[in-house]
């Protein structure tokens, strides 16, 4: 028997591993995420109170599958007319067919498919990208209401609203739980891909706060990219998006310092970055890199393979780094892209060159008046000697930050200037 | 599964009656038409006149009162609609998809879901 702590630990990686798949079966089964959500939530609190008593049985996923289906049942003997009429045939039809409802001889891969399929379903096209988010976290990851709030610095109740109507919209616009057709695949994938990256960013660069990363976000969307793989590991870009993960959260030990200082790639202490989440990029980085056309996550992956390579920030191989970003922005022509490639490009070419191509890249787009666009104009400056300029434009990069640990990082660069200044004066 | 295809349009997109185009543009729309009662997922559909000619019924003060014009003012207006029974939201998207309004870009087409009475009794 395992003392309680020593229980409570192992129930919630049973909820983290068996949450999404128990959810699926039951969603497929009803048509209704809420009723399945429901259903396993209570099998959850069974569970506790049962195995407190008697330990965990030898196939927990199992076991909760079972009770929560069996709630399903009564639910649907009690409550007749509250589900659609033919999840109510579904259900009286399984409820026949079979009188064990143990799923312990249940092939897995009809699991994996009803998980994938699961996924697909919360990153659906029709349901706007932020409900997208929040639902893949709630139902795919588990994560409960009011942690979701928590991490997006948002109102508990509000959260909550928003999951129900989008879970209504699912159910009263039958929004299939299915996996989609061999023509539509790829894009929807890439929906998929497009809601973990949100979910990483969201952890890894928190928009707002004073803290400089939330970890319960960039493991959430670790976890979930490689259980992306896992279901459906001939996506090749499933292995970069994955890849691109572990390899920019390896730095985080070395990224985020003392007092929550952010520190930049170029001060980080290499020692500090975690070797087996970079040897375990590199490994799905290759998978990526194998295919014809290695999508954008793959080759974001691949530069960060770069900086992970390089023993010190002035071993960078900088020209392998532009060439990356030239094939980037031939598959997307993002600002983005482009403002880093000019970083790159100040390292490979000199300051100069870049800062030219940077008063270019700032004529009439979003990113005119960006605090990336600012910051980086900044930090050229500083580099050719021009303080004062760029103490002014990290002054506007910071006027249009909403992150405290970004801005007390860029007011840092600031008084270290200032100090140059006063020693040269 | 029920649905409606809410068909709108900015006034001006698309062929002139009569005009220029028009012929393959209806033409079109009366293949869709038929690929969709061939398949079996087409009940009843009709465009309609412009709002121009709406007449808003709604009652104010406890009366019936009479509004010339359309309920809402916007942009797009309302062109015709469709009734669609479609597996599912992805089934009546991919039919919607083909109708010519949008696969021209002339318009869009807002999907609804059908209200079944009998899951409300």
């Amino acid at each position: 028997m395992d003392a309680p702590e020593e229980l409570h630990r192992k129930i919630d990686d049973i909820h983290r591993a068996e949450w999404g798949r128990s959810v699926a079966g039951l969603c497929k089964l009803s048509g209704d995420v809420q009723l399945a959500e429901d259903c396993v939530q209570e099998a959850f609190v069974i569970a506790v109170r049962s195995w407190e008593q008697s330990g965990i049985p030898d196939n927990p996923g199992g076991w909760i599958r079972t009770v929560a289906r069996r709630r399903l049942i009564d639910f649907a003997r009690r409550r007749r007319t509250q589900i659609t009429s033919a999840a109510r045939l579904l259900i009286e039809a399984e409820l026949n067919s079979t009188t064990e409802l143990d799923d312990s001889g249940v092939i897995d891969s009809v699991i994996d498919d009803d998980e994938l399929a699961l996924i697909f379903l919360c990153c659906h096209p029709s349901i706007s990208p932020t409900d997208q988010v929040m639902l893949t976290l709630r139902i795919v990851a588990g994560m409960p209401p009011r942690d979701i709030a928590t991490a997006f610095f948002a109102d508990h109740e509000a959260v909550r609203t928003r999951l129900l109507r989008a879970k209504r919209k699912i159910r009263s616009a039958k929004i299939p739980i299915a996996l989609p057709s061999a023509e539509k695949i790829e894009q929807r994938f890439q929906q998929v891909h497009t809601v973990i990256y949100l979910i990483f960013n969201e952890g890894y660069l928190a928009s707002r706060g004073e803290i400089a990363q939330r970890a319960d976000l960039t493991r959430e969307a670790i976890r979930l990219s490689a259980k992306l793989i896992a279901l459906a590991p001939n996506n090749y870009e499933s292995h970069g998006l994955y890849a691109l993960l572990l390899l920019t959260d390896a730095r985080t030990p070395a990224r985020v310092g003392d007092a929550d200082m952010l520190v930049t790639l170029e001060r980080q202490n290499r020692d500090l970055w975690r070797k087996d989440q970079i040897v375990e990029g590199f490994n799905h980085l290759r998978k990526a890199m194998a295919r014809q056309g290695p999508g954008k996550y793959a080759i974001q992956a691949a530069i960060a393979a770069e900086h992970a390579k390089a023993a010190t920030y002035a071993e960078t191989n900088w020209s392998a780094i532009v060439g990356l970003y030239d094939r980037l922005i031939a598959l997307e022509n993002s600002p983005v892209y482009q403002i880093n490639r000019c970083v790159a490009l100040s390292f490979a070419e000199g300051p100069l060159r870049a800062l030219d191509l940077l008063s270019d890249l700032g004529q009439g787009n979003i990113l005119a008046d960006s605090y990336q666009l600012h910051a980086t104009r900044a930090d050229l400056l500083a580099r050719i000697g021009k303080l004062e300029e760029a103490i002014t434009n990290y002054q506007l990069a910071i006027d249009q930050l909403e992150n405290g640990a970004v801005k007390s990082f860029l007011h840092n660069r600031i008084d270290q200037l200032r100090k140059t200044q006063t020693l040269k004066d | 599964m029920k649905y409606t295809y809410i068909l709108a349009s900015e006034p001006g997109a698309g062929p002139e009656v009569g005009g220029e185009g028009w012929q393959d543009y209806s033409t079109a729309f009366v293949q869709w038409n038929e690929s969709a009662a061939k398949a079996g997922i087409l009940s009843a559909g009709e465009p309609v006149h412009p709002p121009s000619t709406a007449t808003t019924i709604r009652r104010t003060d406890g009366e019936i009162k009479l509004h010339d014009g359309p309920f809402a003012e916007t942009k797009e207006c309302i062109i015709g609609w469709y009734l669609v029974d479609c597996k599912n939201l992805d089934e009546a998207i991919e039919w919607a998809s083909k109708i010519p309004l949008v696969a021209c870009g002339y318009g869009s087409i807002e999907v609804r879901p059908v209200v079944d009475m009998s899951e409300l009794t």
